[in-house]
C-alpha cells in the first residue's frame, strides 16, 4: 500500500509539470498571455560606507516632536554699526583715483589736439611732460587692476568648471547631463552655436559652479537623436577647496564603440 | 656543486632578510590612521562645503560620528538646513576632509544654531564633572553621544543652544546631561 502511495505520488509530482505546461499550451492556443512568472527578491538597503548623524537617526521622532512644539521668529535687527568692509573703502579711492586721472588725461589730449605743429622746441618739452605723465597714469591704473585681481582671486571659492571639446566619430550631441549621486544632476542643452563652435574646433563651457570641497563620483551623459555615445562614464574628481578646477572633456575623434575611457583632462588654479 | 649551494644559501638568507625588513613596524603616517579632532575643528570645511550647496544654508545640529575621547572623536557630522531648498543636508569630516555628503532622509528643520558655542571638550569635561564620571566608573558607563542643537533639549529656554551628552551601560538605565552650549553650565539631567 504504501509503495502504491509512493507510486501515485511520484505520478503526480510528474504529472504537475505536464500539466502545467498544458495549461500554457491551452491558454496560449486561446489567445490569452501566458501567466508571468513572478518572483520575488529582498533588496538590501543601501549601508554607507561612512554612516553619520547616527543618534539623530535613531532619534528622529523624538526630535520631530520637540520640535513641533518650537517656532522660530525672526527678531529685531540689532541697531549697533558694524565694521565696515575695508575694500569698500579702499574701491571708493580707486574710483576717486580714477576720475582724477581720467580729467588729467583729458585736459593732456586736448592740448595734444590744439597743436597742429610744434612751433618751437618749448612744445616738444611740453609734449615730453604730458606723455611721461600720461605714462605714470597708466602705470597707476594698471597698480589698481593688479590689485582687484589680487583681491578677486584671493577670495576663490571652491568651484567646478566644465568644459566641452571635439568631435566624436557618433556626432555631436544634443545635450550633455553631469549626474552625481551625492548632490544635484543637471542637464545642458547644446544649442546650433555649440555645435559650430565644436565643429570648427572650439571649447564650450558646459558648467560653471560652486561645488562642494570634497570626491565626487560624477558621471557623463550624452543625449540626442542618432548615434551619439550611449551610455554614462564615470568621472572621478577630488576637488580640491578654494580653488578653480577645470575638466576638459575632448570627444575629439572619440568612439565609445572602442571601450575606452572618456577622454578627460582636469587642471586646478 | 658546493659553490652552487653556498650561493643559493646566499640568496634565501637575502631574501628572508628582506621579508622580515618589509614585515618591520609600518612606517609613520599608515594609511587608514585617524586623528580625533574637536567639533569645532571640522565645522569651518563642513560650512563651506553647505554654502556651494546653498547659499542660504545654516548649520542645525552636530554630531559625533566616531566614539568621543576627551571631547574629541575621529569624525564629526554637521548638519545644514536651507530654507530656499526646504530640504537638510549632512557632512562628515574626518581628517580635515568631508567624507560623506548627503542629503539628509529627513527635513530637519531645527533653529540656526548661533555663531558662538563652546567645543565639545568643554561640554563634555562639564558633563563628566556633574555626573558621568561616576557613572562611567560605577556603571561601567560610555559616551554614547554628544550632539549639539537648538531648541530640542530644553524646552524651557528653547532659545539657547545646548549640548547633550548621553551615556549608556550595559547594566544601568542611560544618563542624560543637557549642558548650555554658551557657558558650560549643567541645565538638565535624568536617567533613562
Amino acid at each position: 500500500m504504501a509503495r502504491l502511495i509512493h507510486f501515485g505520488a511520484a505520478i503526480a509530482v510528474m504529472a504537475s509539470p505536464m500539466t502545467a505546461k498544458a495549461a500554457e499550451d491551452a491558454t496560449a492556443s486561446e489567445g490569452v498571455p501566458a501567466p508571468q512568472v513572478v518572483r520575488v527578491e529582498k533588496i538590501e538597503p543601501e549601508r554607507p560606507k561612512h554612516p553619520t548623524l547616527g543618534f539623530l537617526d535613531e532619534n528622529r521622532d523624538f526630535f520631530r516632536a520637540r520640535l513641533d512644539h518650537l517656532r522660530v521668529s525672526l527678531g529685531p535687527r540689532s541697531g549697533e554699526a558694524t565694521e565696515i568692509d575695508a575694500r569698500f573703502l579702499r574701491w571708493r579711492e580707486m574710483l576717486a583715483e580714477i576720475d582724477a586721472a581720467a580729467d588729467t588725461t583729458g585736459a593732456a589730449e586736448a592740448w595734444i589736439r590744439q597743436r597742429e605743429l610744434m612751433d618751437s622746441v618749448a612744445d616738444l618739452l611740453a609734449l615730453e611732460t604730458a606723455m611721461d605723465s600720461m605714462e605714470a597714469l597708466l602705470d597707476e591704473q594698471t597698480r589698481r587692476l593688479v590689485e582687484l585681481e589680487e583681491d578677486f582671486t584671493g577670495r576663490q571659492r571652491t568651484a567646478l568648471v566644465v568644459l566641452l571639446t571635439g568631435v566624436p566619430v557618433t556626432g555631436i550631441p544634443t545635450s550633455v547631463a553631469l549626474i552625481d549621486p551625492d548632490g544635484d544632476d543637471f542637464r545642458v542643452a547644446l544649442g546650433e552655436p555649440d555645435r559650430l563652435a565644436l565643429e570648427r574646433g572650439g571649447t564650450i563651457e558646459l558648467s560653471h559652479r560652486l561645488a562642494e570641497p570634497r570626491a565626487h563620483r560624477l558621471s557623463v551623459r550624452f543625449e540626442g537623436s542618432g548615434t551619439v555615445p550611449a551610455g554614462e562614464w564615470p568621472l572621478a574628481l577630488d576637488l580640491a577647496r578654494d580653488r578653480l578646477t577645470f575638466v576638459e572633456i575632448d570627444l575629439g575623434g572619440f568612439d565609445p564603440e572602442a571601450g575606452v575611457p572618456l577622454p578627460v583632462r582636469n587642471w586646478v588654479r | 656543486m658546493d659553490a652552487t649551494r653556498r650561493i643559493r644559501g646566499a640568496v634565501i638568507a637575502l631574501a628572508a632578510a628582506g621579508l622580515a625588513g618589509g614585515m618591520a613596524t609600518p612606517p609613520a603616517g599608515f594609511a587608514g590612521e585617524k586623528t580625533p579632532f574637536s567639533a569645532r575643528d571640522g565645522e569651518d570645511l563642513a560650512t563651506a562645503a553647505a554654502l556651494a550647496w546653498a547659499d542660504d544654508a545654516r548649520l542645525v545640529y552636530v554630531e559625533n560620528d566616531e566614539a568621543v575621547a576627551g571631547g574629541e572623536a575621529a569624525r564629526w557630522g554637521y548638519l545644514y538646513r536651507s530654507d530656499s531648498r526646504a530640504t537638510s543636508r549632512a557632512y562628515s569630516v574626518e581628517n580635515g576632509e568631508i567624507r560623506t555628503a548627503t542629503d539628509a532622509p529627513f527635513d530637519f528643520d531645527a533653529p540656526p544654531l548661533p555663531a558662538d558655542w563652546i567645543d565639545s571638550a568643554r561640554a563634555l569635561a562639564s558633563a563628566d564633572e556633574a555626573g558621568g564620571n561616576s557613572y562611567r566608573t560605577e556603571e561601567g558607563g560610555r559616551v554614547r553621544a554628544l550632539f549639539l542643537v537648538r531648541g530640542v533639549m530644553d524646552a524651557e529656554n528653547p532659545d539657547v543652544p545646548t549640548w547633550a551628552v548621553v551615556y549608556e551601560s550595559d547594566v544601568a538605565p542611560g544618563l542624560w546631561l543637557v549642558i548650555d552650549a554658551r557657558d558650560g553650565k549643567v541645565v538638565k539631567r535624568w536617567r533613562g
